[in-house]
């Protein structure tokens, strides 16, 4: 069953781990981007938020259900205007990052949310007492009180961005996933698809070990 | 210092204060006491205006905050200290970082900040916790650090929403002789805010009490403790002296009144305070008016080193011989209530 794990195979599998470290990458930390002020502006506007506004936290969260509800494989093709705008093409790593991106926003506003959430209300109060405006209340309690588990949100978003990538083959983003499908399930070599799950087990493993690490150290709880 | 005029709060139908007024002095400690629910938290939210009254005016330091627009409400607030309950410290924080939050938002210069926050952990005994996390230290020492957060800024006023009343009696004791020596060495105005008597017993100069969105009774502690008018404020303050005698006591006392019903006799309850209090007013009028005395019960303590207490005393003799001891006792300062007699 070796003989399928040939040298051309073995750069396959290199070149496909990379491309799903690029994707899972770099729309994790554009999602974050996206997604950090999001969960901020849905927890400030939210009931009893800072700045409450029932309007913008409704039209917020309206948004971010519904780019959550939709599949993914059907995101992936849904918004090829807009890839082809950003990348300049619609198919490759390159325009995976684009819908990967878009998946990742919505996810991390809500697990930013739910972690904002859990900082304590009194803390806000405090705060407030001391004369803080809405920005420092944001960047000198809420975020950095919420940080562990904004991380631990982070490593679960990382963990499903890594699902998704393997939906990325459909535009030719390749990566893992895509390796499997083709050489696993089309060409039928079942020892390849083994492999492929086996790498992925063990990076989503080294992920979350690594989250999991990041937030026993920031947490002080 | 502070006035209230007309506080009003409403949440909705429910009134939690109704047109309070309230003025403290420069300087004073003063207890402001009620139970759970009689509107004290929203009181305190009040002054520093993280609760906009629907009606009526707050003035700190000579400056109406209720007409201050948000931007210098906010650098208002830095006048006025805040410490909580349970503590509100950050947990992502160290001691000393902690400390130094209300200085960063002030926008103070980092060295600065520094030096002022050496200066506060010494004051409250910190300084060897500063780079231990909220997570790794003690309640009182929570405390201590919310106190040095709250100083942080010189405020002009310091408030305390039921500080003490996650810790336990002797850390209280600690943290309430903290306050007062702040108090005392920066002459800052404290407002307690409290449903334990004994924190006011200890500690304010002034007590308000407060029932239903309303202050009920308010004056120099000595005076409320000794002479509670409303029910609230006797309620409250039967944690520290009994208002009312154990059924035991009177089940005595009925057995004393019918063993000798010939004689005239009375139940009398003598509440005293001050200096008065030293005198032998009791074998004084003993000796002078022919009457036995004997104590049933009572209680005598102490508020900010004047003497004060309720006794219960039994007193059998004439009618009139009770009646002119009564007076002498009244004359001298004592406040003397009859509960019961017979004859």
């Amino acid at each position: 069953m070796w003989d399928n794990f040939t040298p051309q195979m073995l750069e396959l599998f290199a070149g496909s781990l990379w491309e799903t470290l690029l994707m899972v990458g770099i729309s994790g930390v554009a999602g974050a981007a996206i997604g950090i002020p999001l969960g901020v502006l849905l927890r400030l506007t939210d009931q009893g938020g800072v700045l409450q506004n029932a309007g913008v936290n409704r039209v917020v969260g309206g948004v971010v259900n519904a780019v959550r509800s939709t599949p993914f494989i059907i995101l992936l093709v849904a918004i090829i205007p807009l890839t082809r705008l950003v990348t300049g093409s619609s198919i490759g790593t390159a325009a995976a990052v684009v819908p990967l991106t878009i998946a990742a926003a919505p996810f991390i506003a809500r697990l930013v949310e739910a972690s904002l959430r859990e900082v304590d209300h009194g803390l806000v109060e405090a705060a407030q007492a001391m004369g803080a405006s809405t920005s420092q209340i944001v960047f000198k309690v809420l975020l950095p009180e919420a940080l562990p588990g904004i991380v631990a949100g982070f490593t679960i978003t990382l963990v499903s961005l890594t699902g998704y990538s393997a939906m990325a083959g459909a535009i030719g983003g390749g990566g893992l996933g895509d390796l499997g499908i083709r050489y696993g399930y089309q060409r039928f070599l079942p020892e390849i698809m083994l492999a492929v799950v086996i790498v992925l087990v063990a990076f989503v493993q080294a992920v979350q070990s690594a989250g999991d690490w990041a937030v026993r150290r920031l947490s002080h709880k | 210092m502070i006035q209230l005029k007309g506080l009003t709060q409403a949440y909705g139908a429910h009134e939690a204060l109704r047109g309070v007024d309230l003025a403290v002095a420069p300087g004073e400690i003063f207890g402001i006491i009620g139970r759970s629910g009689a509107g004290k938290s929203s009181l305190v939210r009040t002054i520093n205006l993280l609760n906009r009254p629907t009606a009526g005016t707050v003035t700190v330091g000579g400056r109406e905050l209720t007409a201050l627009p948000e931007a210098q409400l906010r650098a208002a607030r830095r006048d006025i200290g805040l410490i909580f309950q349970h503590f509100n410290l950050l947990s992502s924080r160290t001691v000393a970082q902690n400390v130094a939050l209300p200085l960063e938002l002030a926008g103070v210069a980092k060295d600065e900040i520094k030096r002022r926050v050496d200066e506060l952990l010494d004051l409250v005994g910190l300084a060897e916790m500063r780079d231990r996390f909220p997570a790794q230290i003690s309640g009182g020492q929570k405390q201590r650090v919310g106190i040095a957060r709250a100083l942080a800024n010189r405020p002009k006023v310091l408030l305390s929403d039921e500080a003490t009343s996650a810790l336990d009696p002797e850390t209280t004791r600690s943290i309430l002789g903290l306050l007062k020596q702040i108090n005392r060495e920066f002459g800052l105005t404290i407002v307690l805010i409290t449903h334990q008597m004994q924190v006011i017993k200890q500690v304010a100069d002034r007590v308000a009490v407060i029932d239903a969105g309303r202050i009920v009774e308010q004056g120099p502690v000595i005076e409320v403790f000794t002479r509670p008018r409303h029910a609230t404020t006797r309620s409250l303050i039967e944690e520290i002296v009994p208002q009312a005698l154990p059924e035991s006591v009177l089940a005595r006392i009925r057995a004393l009144m019918t063993q000798r019903p010939a004689q005239e006799a009375q139940l009398l309850r003598l509440a005293f305070a001050g200096h008065g209090a030293d005198r032998p007013l009791l074998s004084d009028i003993v000796r002078q008016h022919g009457i036995d005395l004997s104590i049933v019960h009572g209680q005598v303590d102490e508020v900010q080193g004047q003497p004060f207490g309720s006794l219960a005393v039994f007193a059998r003799g004439a009618r009139d011989r009770i009646d002119a001891a009564t007076a002498q006792l009244r004359g001298a300062g004592v406040f003397v209530e009859e509960v019961a007699h017979v004859g």
